[in-house]
């Protein structure tokens, strides 16, 4: 029983992690292009966005490439005796790239609807930009910074294809959720991967309740 | 023509598929096909073979492979999925005949085909990896035979009630010619013995 926890446990693992660079880099993100002239921000904003679209399998191959035994990065990591490749780091990195998008595109509708005046409103009153930011703007765009977090969270536990790509399927090590899910059912093991789907299932079915109830529609509160 | 892995042909033939001739990497399965009655009995040969080989990304790969994989000193280890993916099954075979257990500090990491097997040795992910020979052969990657991993047969059956185009097919697929083109994708003819090329065609 214990071994069937195991990839609950490092899926748990892998999606906190990366949510939580995906928040930070996500709203850093949107919150930088915010401030940026529209010309500029169509051409950069493909490249955030890109993930979204490009089949996993591509995402992976760039991953390998950029951070395999002989990528640029994969060498720069490897003086300091690091790799991403074939362990856990390399499944967080997988599912922070893919739920990326996601975070950006949330923090970015939040920021939009933040209104201007209360922004020079506490600018005329002389407080420093910081902590406009976490005072003002923050607390005003948090249902959707939050939603974009909980997006994140659900797609960066999903994460399949780049990451048996770049983690690889090492049993007890890099063996998350839907890569187990994967071999389980490959190998017939299917009251085994009957369990861990249910899981996932009550997970989304939550996520998506939750994402209701911090941002309600029009006439829904 | 229609690819898949055998055992999902094998299914969709069992939902009622359609094929005059049909080629199998797994004897089970061409087992299966004859037994429900789809394939002819008598009409089922071993076309082309294939064999195990060891993989470093080195030029010269080691003299000693069972000794080789069982030191130390190997990081990650490649192989296929030992209980369903084909090349995993061989694999484990093939260990277990030889009584090779890894060592502690080697860690395997498994593909879910031998494509991905493959890769990760190609593209120096893994240290070293067991794959087909075939793969080796026809990228004419540097490769260590496996000796006694070397019992892969590949065979063909016809379509059972198949007129004399399905034969004819079966009868080509073994010709002189379909086995100069088997042996150009890295298989070995089935009248041939295997041979021991190391180092990627060099005898």
């Amino acid at each position: 029983m214990a071994e069937w926890w195991t990839p609950v446990g490092l899926s748990l693992r892998v999606s906190v992690l990366s949510t939580l660079l995906v928040i930070i880099t996500g709203t850093w993100a949107a919150f930088r292009m915010k401030k940026k002239a529209w010309k500029k921000r169509s051409w950069v904003e493909p490249f955030f966005m890109l993930p979204m679209v490009l089949p996993p399998t591509v995402l992976g191959f760039g991953l390998v490439y950029l951070f395999g035994r002989n990528g640029p990065l994969g060498q720069m990591l490897g003086l300091v005796d690091m790799h991403i490749y074939f362990s856990l780091s390399g499944a967080v990195l997988a599912s922070a790239v893919v739920s990326f998008p996601l975070m950006y595109q949330s923090a970015k509708a939040a920021f939009q609807k933040v209104e201007d005046g209360y922004i020079h409103a506490a600018r005329t009153l002389g407080t420093s930009e910081k902590k406009i930011f976490f005072s003002v703007i923050l607390p005003l765009a948090w249902p959707g910074l939050a939603a974009g977090g909980l997006l994140s969270f659900a797609r960066g536990i999903g994460e399949f294809g780049a990451t048996l790509m770049i983690a690889g399927y090492i049993p007890g090590k890099t063996d998350t959720l839907p890569i187990a899910i994967y071999f389980a059912v490959e190998t017939g093991e299917w009251a085994k991967a009957f369990g861990w789907t249910s899981l996932l299932l009550i997970l989304g079915v939550t996520v998506i309740y939750t994402l209701n109830r911090i941002t309600p529609g029009e006439g829904e509160r | 023509m229609h690819y898949g892995s055998s055992t999902q042909l094998l299914h969709q033939v069992k939902q009622g598929a359609q094929f005059d001739v049909f080629l199998s990497a797994s004897p089970y399965d061409m087992e299966e096909m004859t037994d429900g009655g789809y394939t002819d009995a008598s009409s089922v040969r071993t076309f082309i073979k294939n064999d195990l080989v060891l993989v470093t990304g080195d030029k010269e790969t080691p003299e000693q492979p069972e000794a080789y994989l069982k030191q130390k000193g190997i990081g990650f280890l490649a192989l296929g999925e030992l209980n369903r993916v084909p090349l995993g099954v061989y694999t484990k075979k093939y260990l277990d005949r030889e009584g090779i257990k890894t060592a502690a500090e080697t860690t395997r990491v498994y593909g879910k085909d031998a494509f991905q097997v493959f890769r990760y040795v190609r593209v120096k992910q893994a240290d070293a990896g067991i794959v087909y020979g075939s793969d080796a052969r026809r990228t004419s990657y540097p490769y260590t035979p496996l000796e006694s991993g070397s019992d892969i047969r590949y065979q063909l059956g016809v379509s059972r009630g198949a007129g004399v185009a399905a034969h004819d097919t079966a009868d080509w697929l073994m010709s002189s010619e379909a086995m100069e083109m088997f042996r150009e994708g890295g298989f070995i003819p089935a009248g041939e013995e295997n041979v021991v090329w190391r180092n990627g065609g060099r005898r």
